[in-house]
């Protein structure tokens, strides 16, 4: 384990350890623009040069490997007039549009020139001038703004293999460009703007959204597919403004994809369910949870005395999170004394896998695993469809739908057959041609508005943190909690999703050990759920 | 219009693609080869250079923008390279260039409207001691005072 | 200078057909090569050029046997080793190599295949810059030849010692003649200098134990073979031993290439009516740049220094490649710092931010001085530009602009300060925002 010293402190790093990431563990990571940690090292910026005493002059940190008795110094005279000098000269011909650009706020040219810089520019020849363009359906260029620390070059050259974008020219007339007719098409692309260290690369998703400090930070994860990337959903004045990703090696390392990054539009739809709904005849009504819950006690109760538990159905959606699962078992296995189950999942996709290591699993749905694990349920079609033929045949009479996946279509066979049910409820995130023939709508919570864990394809327990309010107090938790309540089953009781997956994991061998507040920002494996994914 | 490489062409592109321990390190000699095939380097061309090595186009175009020597398809028949670099410029390239301008109507960087001939400043083309320097196309003249560049342009004629 | 010393690397008598084999046969003809790798160790060859002495040619100066020495065994590193000829002669005032490829490409190549059997190399890369196609077709067709007649190929000289050669042409970049830079142009891509170390004697061309030299030095390995270290020696000074090439242009009488011992007097070289012939003009001589324009150019006082590594270095110079440029008093210093500014801003290739946005900013600076609009305060500013750039990249380019910059602004002020007291124009404004 090599030992340096570094600013006078003795630090152990381990073997294979680049300097620059041996000056971060002593707490003085040197400024730097062209090194990303996902990335491999370019030391094209200069602006993370150190000063290693016996090596001459100033060394770029992010390609000298840490060695066993190095002494640096990271902030050295020397060190501080070298990083002024390279600020000027990144400035020479920026636009300094900070009041026009995006990245304004999490820019780390102006990061670096406010605490490296020189504080003014000496330059009063003129500027180049390059025109703006698009790149392709996700991303525009800024060319004055670019650096040229070739972050974007080595991502699709090394992560994703698709190098849709080149250098063009060279000296101080290298820019970043497509190839005509070539646009940047991959699903990973808008990782670019993440890694771009200033406002060159932007999205077109999020441009001129918001400004990045009015943003709210909620760390969650991803429910586009099972892999269950790490993400911070930012939001501002009520909604959705960004998804971005959070390291996290154990999933996704430092990427998201574009699907799961933009899937957030939907939330903005005004056809979302925003309050119960009942329906009589042709006419519907605006009502109050209780109300809602109290017609559906009516109903349930007097089909469970006439017709049994066997009347009764319940559909699930691998979107809900471990709680919801286990409160949804709760209620019709147990409250309900043994209600038929199924469960319905959003349509495959394609899978993806880059050359540098990043997955998208063919599976859209984020809590497939979880389903297996806490209802013992896997998502099938064909069940449905018999559910819609004893439904039809008049053996069922209840059918209670808790879905949530964005853009769900339920089969038509069930569709056609609602009108036959006693009662009808859904509760879900969309309107739906089920929902509108529905006698009792519930405003479903949104993925980024749930509080719980759910669990992804590699059985990694993950947290997801709502970043806005649900349309219900206390979301879908809390309406079956009514549920159960209702029905005199006191173990909803505190409904918290805290004392939920306590409760789930003190009864449920594939939880045992695991706390809800030890899930920390990075989950944690199943137990037996495969060595080395900690 | 997609392009492809003659069987002439396919050939040369096998034989360097022996001569190297893989793909990429063919596309320098390969784009002289594309350069010889269809006159000049333009996008079509770069697009069956990036097909044929397995490279993407963008990629290719960033090697030909930056070495200034690949043909450009804006260039006339004869390339006219005046070197302007210090020893050159000690020992009559201005008066070369002028004349030039002169006596084609043209400035650095623009072509004759007959498209026959371009006239480019170039860096050192390593015969100082024989300042001015002229290339055109492959050929190189030295001692290129104004009488031997009208002797020259003649012969072009 | 040495009565008895002969050239031994510029012989070109004029004749039409002194590059070919036939007749490269009646001057060294391959015995070195022969004798190289039929009669000694490989070892022994690379102890040979160590003894020597010889030094680089290409601008670096650096020791060739210590070089060759620095390539891994093939127990520590396999795999295969390359050797690269660095023809891709660019630096201004340089055109030594264009004449030993032009007029003696055998010597070159008897040069390049001793030192690939020294290291263990069987594939040569020999990289000539693009625009020497005249010179690539005549190397082609040496290289044809001493396939055709065993001197390159298979088992050379009935042994089972292998050296291929493959010509690789550059396209036009400066930047290529910097050896990591060379290598990524080879690999296939612009030419961006590598990071180093990893140095390219351990991991160079395709991740390989690599060695580049220069095409003059490389010519002097066969004699070096043939006639001993002790003879080469014999030649030069103790820490400059061997004879060099000097490329004289400019203001001198005499231009064109002399091969001396290295250590002959500039001012000799510059005055002597056999060498340079002193000032083609009346005028006298202002400046001299001694080694090609990467170095720092010696006022009219400062010449009296000899040519040889340690000597130029000790009077803030370099010999570098050699090439000796004279200007007389009619050049204005500043309008010829301009010429090679713009030359250094053409040719950086832009990877590292300091020498890509320095390079830029000393052009414009000058050209503002160019229409007369310079300010006294920019003396100052192009020395801090100087300084910020020097050190701090992948490469000497920076460097090898900084050091014409510093040594002509304090050597020459008044002809800066000419430039100066025109209007200074409001920088224009980018287009991405609007001002009222």
């Amino acid at each position: 384990m090599p030992r340096l010293t570094i600013n006078g402190k003795e630090v152990d790093v381990p073997a294979g350890t680049r300097l620059i990431d041996a000056c971060g563990a002593a707490g003085r990571m040197p400024p730097h623009f062209c090194y990303h940690p996902g990335l491999k090292p370019d030391g094209n910026c200069r602006m993370c040069m150190v000063e290693v005493e016996g090596m001459r002059g100033l060394v770029a940190s992010c390609t000298v490997p840490a060695a066993d008795g190095m002494v640096v110094h990271t902030d050295s005279p020397a060190v501080i007039e070298a990083r002024r000098g390279i600020m000027e000269f990144f400035l020479l011909h920026h636009p300094l549009d900070c009041p026009v650009c995006d990245k304004a706020g999490e820019c780390i040219l102006q990061d670096h020139a406010f605490d490296h810089g020189p504080g003014h520019s000496r330059y009063i020849e003129e500027k180049t001038v390059r025109p703006k363009r698009t790149l392709g359906d996700t991303l525009a260029l800024w060319p004055e703004r670019c650096i040229r620390c070739r972050r974007c070059l080595r991502f699709l050259d090394d992560v994703t293999g698709t190098s849709e974008l080149g250098f063009v020219d060279r000296g101080d007339h290298t820019d970043i460009d497509i190839f005509p007719g070539h646009p940047i098409d991959n699903p990973l692309s808008l990782n670019l703007v993440d890694i771009c260290p200033v406002g060159a690369l932007i999205s077109r998703d999020f441009l001129f959204k918001a400004r990045v400090w009015n943003l709210k930070k909620t760390d969650s994860v991803c429910p586009g597919c099972s892999r269950g990337c790490n993400v911070v959903v930012e939001s501002y004045e009520g909604k959705v403004a960004r998804i971005r990703p959070r390291l996290n090696n154990a999933v996704n390392g430092h990427w998201m994809c574009d699907h799961g990054r933009l899937m957030h539009g939907y939330l903005d739809d005004s056809e979302r369910p925003a309050t119960p709904r009942k329906r009589e005849d042709a006419r519907t009504f605006n009502i109050p949870v209780s109300e809602a819950v109290d017609v559906i006690k009516l109903n349930v109760g007097g089909i469970l005395e006439s017709d049994g538990p066997e009347a009764v159905a319940g559909l699930v959606s691998p979107w809900m999170t471990n709680e919801e699962l286990h409160l949804a078992g709760t209620f019709f296995r147990d409250t309900l004394g043994g209600a038929r189950l199924a469960a319905l999942a959003a349509h495959p996709g394609e899978s993806y896998e880059a050359p540098g290591g990043f997955r998208i699993s063919p599976d859209r749905n984020p809590n497939r695993r979880g389903l297996q694990e806490v209802l013992g349920l896997a998502p099938d079609l064909d069940g449905v469809i018999k559910l819609a033929e004893d439904i039809e045949a008049g053996t069922v009479k209840v059918l209670i739908v808790l879905s949530g996946i964005p853009g769900a279509v339920f089969p038509e066979e069930l569709v056609a057959v609602a009108s036959k049910l006693n009662l009808l409820v859904v509760q879900d995130v969309m309107t739906s041609q089920l929902a509108d023939r529905a006698h009792i709508v519930l405003p479903g919570a949104a993925f980024t508005e749930k509080d719980g864990s759910v669990i992804n394809d590699d059985g990694r327990v993950q947290r997801v943190r709502p970043a806005l309010p649900p349309p219900l107090p206390g979301g879908d938790l809390a309406v079956l909690t009514a549920l159960l309540q209702i029905f005199g089953d006191d173990r909803g009781g505190d409904s918290t999703a805290s004392r939920v997956f306590d409760r789930l994991a003190g009864t449920n061998e594939a939880f045992k050990g695991l706390r809800f507040e030890s899930l920390g920002a990075l989950g944690k494996p199943l137990p037996g759920a495969g060595a080395g994914t900690e | 219009m997609s392009l492809t490489f003659s069987e002439a062409a396919r050939k040369e592109i096998d034989f360097l693609l022996t001569r190297y321990p893989n793909r990429k390190a063919t596309a320098l000699p390969v784009l002289r080869v594309a350069e010889k095939e269809f006159g000049a380097i333009d996008n079509d061309v770069m697009v069956l250079v990036g097909k044929t090595l397995d490279l993407s186009p963008a990629f290719i175009r960033g090697i030909f923008t930056f070495y200034t020597h690949f043909r450009r398809p804006e260039w006339g028949e004869y390339l006219l390279q005046v070197c302007s670099t210090l020893s050159c410029a000690l020992r009559g390239q201005k008066t070369l260039l002028d004349h030039l301008e002169k006596k084609l109507g043209i400035k650095p960087g623009e072509t004759t409207p007959d498209r026959k001939f371009t006239l480019i400043k170039v860096e050192c083309l390593a015969r100082c001691g024989e300042a001015p320097v002229l290339q055109v196309n492959d050929e190189t003249y030295v001692d290129v005072t104004p009488e031997k560049a009208d002797k020259i342009l003649e012969s072009l004629k | 200078m040495s009565e008895s010393f002969k050239p031994f690397l510029l012989t070109y008598d004029g004749s039409g057909d002194f590059h070919t084999l036939k007749r490269y046969e009646e001057r060294n003809g391959y015995e070195a090569a022969r004798h190289a790798i039929t009669e000694m160790e490989p070892a022994d060859v690379t102890e040979v050029v160590l003894k020597s002495g010889l030094r680089g040619r290409g601008g670096a100066g650096f020791p060739a046997g210590r070089k060759w020495q620095f390539v891994p065994g093939k127990d520590k590193v396999p795999g295969p080793r390359y050797l690269v000829v660095n023809a891709d002669e660019s630096e201004p005032g340089t055109f030594k190599d264009q004449a030993l490829l032009a007029q003696d490409p055998h010597m070159v190549i008897e040069g390049a295949v001793i030192a690939a059997y020294a290291i263990g190399v069987e594939m040569i890369y020999l990289y000539i810059r693009g625009e020497m196609p005249q010179e690539t077709v005549i190397l082609q067709k040496a290289v044809d030849e001493a396939l055709a007649a065993g001197h390159l190929g298979e088992g050379l000289y009935d042994t089972d010692v292998r050296v291929d050669v493959t010509i690789h042409r550059g396209a036009g970049a400066y930047i290529c003649g910097e050896e990591t830079a060379l290598l990524t142009s080879i690999e296939g891509d612009r030419g961006y200098p590598k990071i180093k170390p990893p140095f390219p004697a351990v991991e160079g061309l395709f991740g390989q134990p690599t060695i580049i030299n220069n095409v003059e030095t490389l010519a002097n390995v066969p004699h070096i073979l043939i006639h001993g270290a002790e003879w080469y020696r014999s030649m030069g000074t103790e820490q400059s031993p061997g004879s060099k090439i000097f490329g004289l242009s400019g203001h001198m009488k005499n231009r064109g290439l002399f091969e001396l011992p290295l250590g002959v007097n500039l001012l000799t070289l510059l005055n002597d009516e056999n060498l340079g012939g002193g000032p083609w003009q009346d005028l006298p001589f202002k400046a001299v740049i001694p080694g090609g324009s990467s170095v720092p150019v010696l006022a009219a006082d400062e010449l009296d220094v000899n040519m040889d590594f340690e000597s130029l270095e000790a009077a803030g110079t370099m010999l570098g490649s050699a090439g000796v440029i004279a200007m007389d008093e009619s050049v204005d210093m500043m309008d010829a710092l301009y010429n090679l500014a713009r030359f250094y801003h053409h040719e950086s290739c832009g990877q590292c931010t300091p020498c890509r946005e320095g390079s830029g900013w000393v052009e414009r600076i000058l050209h503002r001085f160019h229409e007369g609009r310079g300010r006294e305060e920019d003396l100052q500013l192009l020395l801090d530009i100087s300084d910020q750039m020097a050190g701090k990249t992948i490469c000497p380019l920076a460097d090898a602009l900084a050091m014409p910059v510093k040594s002509h602004v304090m050597k020459f002020k008044e002809d800066f300060l000419k430039h100066t007291g025109g209007e200074i124009p409001r920088a224009v404004p980018p287009s991405s925002w609007a001002v009222g």
